[in-house]
């Protein structure tokens, strides 16, 4: 499938085009706006894209991410050589987005993990629902149906799991930078991507049962 | 292992640890397997493809918000 995580990597790769970290240097040292700008312009589509998707409100991700720029020009003196900028700037986004959710008092809504246990399923077990083969009219609308599952599913995640699987599955981080943007140990990481697979795993057969397959 | 494979299909390996997944599929038959079968479990995650509007000039609004707050 399509990584739309990708579109970072790719912008910030081109020939001769700065690097991230250089345009926020430039912007520290020397008030550069059009630096500064140009990484805005660089970001627009990712950090909406995981804010909207962390927040699940589309007007709460648009004026989160004018609070994470307008954070990013505030503190950007902190700004330490050496450091990454894509990872710094979803740690600022993140920290922006639960500010947002406790004055929105909405961060404790329907939770995977309130309902079930965690250690019952193998996240592997979903193979033989998943499979679909042939696309016959049938299979196509069960496909939508699977999508829109699955986009519920995420995004009835926690927070905190939520959070792991939107940065490294849709925005393409690594463990490592993930740990960086959420200021979480690697190992935190790593453990909350299998809780989340457990969790979607696991809800996927509750539902399905439910349904009668 | 489990966590080094689901972070394979991932793409979330750092170099080194891609090399040493890539070395160890190569000779064992098991975590290939094991692959394959944790492949699958990110099904949920496939379908889920799909994509947010973006609002229309959410950025040239951002860097206005932000440079006016600097002139404040």
């Amino acid at each position: 499938m399509d990584m739309p995580s990708r579109e970072t990597q790719i912008e910030s790769a081109g020939g001769d085009e700065r690097s991230d970290e250089q345009l926020l240097v430039r912007y520290r040292d020397a008030s550069d706006v059009g630096a500064f700008e140009e990484l805005v312009h660089r970001y627009e589509s990712p950090i909406y894209r995981y804010l909207a998707r962390y927040l699940r409100n589309a007007a709460l991700a648009e004026e989160v991410f004018q609070a994470t720029f307008q954070r990013v020009h505030e503190k950007c003196g902190m700004f330490s050589e050496g450091r990454r900028v894509r990872p710094w700037l979803y740690s600022i986004a993140t920290h922006q987005a639960i500010d947002a959710l406790r004055r929105e008092s909405r961060h404790q809504s329907v939770s995977l993990n309130e309902t079930h246990g965690l250690d019952s399923h193998d996240p592997t077990t979903l193979i033989a629902l998943l499979e679909s083969h042939v696309p016959t009219p049938l299979q196509q609308i069960e496909q939508r149906e699977r999508a829109a599952w699955a986009r519920r599913a995420v995004d009835r995640l926690p927070h905190e799991l939520r959070a792991v699987i939107l940065l490294i599955y849709f925005q393409g981080f690594k463990y490592q930078e993930a740990a960086e943007a959420l200021e979480i140990p690697l190992g935190t990481v790593k453990s909350r991507v299998h809780k989340a697979l457990l969790l979607l795993n696991e809800s996927w057969w509750k539902d399905h049962s439910r349904s009668g397959g | 292992m489990h966590d080094q494979l689901v972070g394979y299909l991932l793409n979330a390996l750092e170099e080194d640890e891609l090399r040493r997944v890539e070395q160890l599929l190569a000779v064992d038959k098991q975590v290939r397997m094991q692959l394959v079968l944790l492949r699958h479990a990110l099904l949920p995650l496939e379908n889920d493809a799909q994509d947010e509007g973006l609002p229309r000039g959410l950025a040239a609004r951002t860097c206005e918000y932000i440079r006016n707050s600097r002139k404040a």
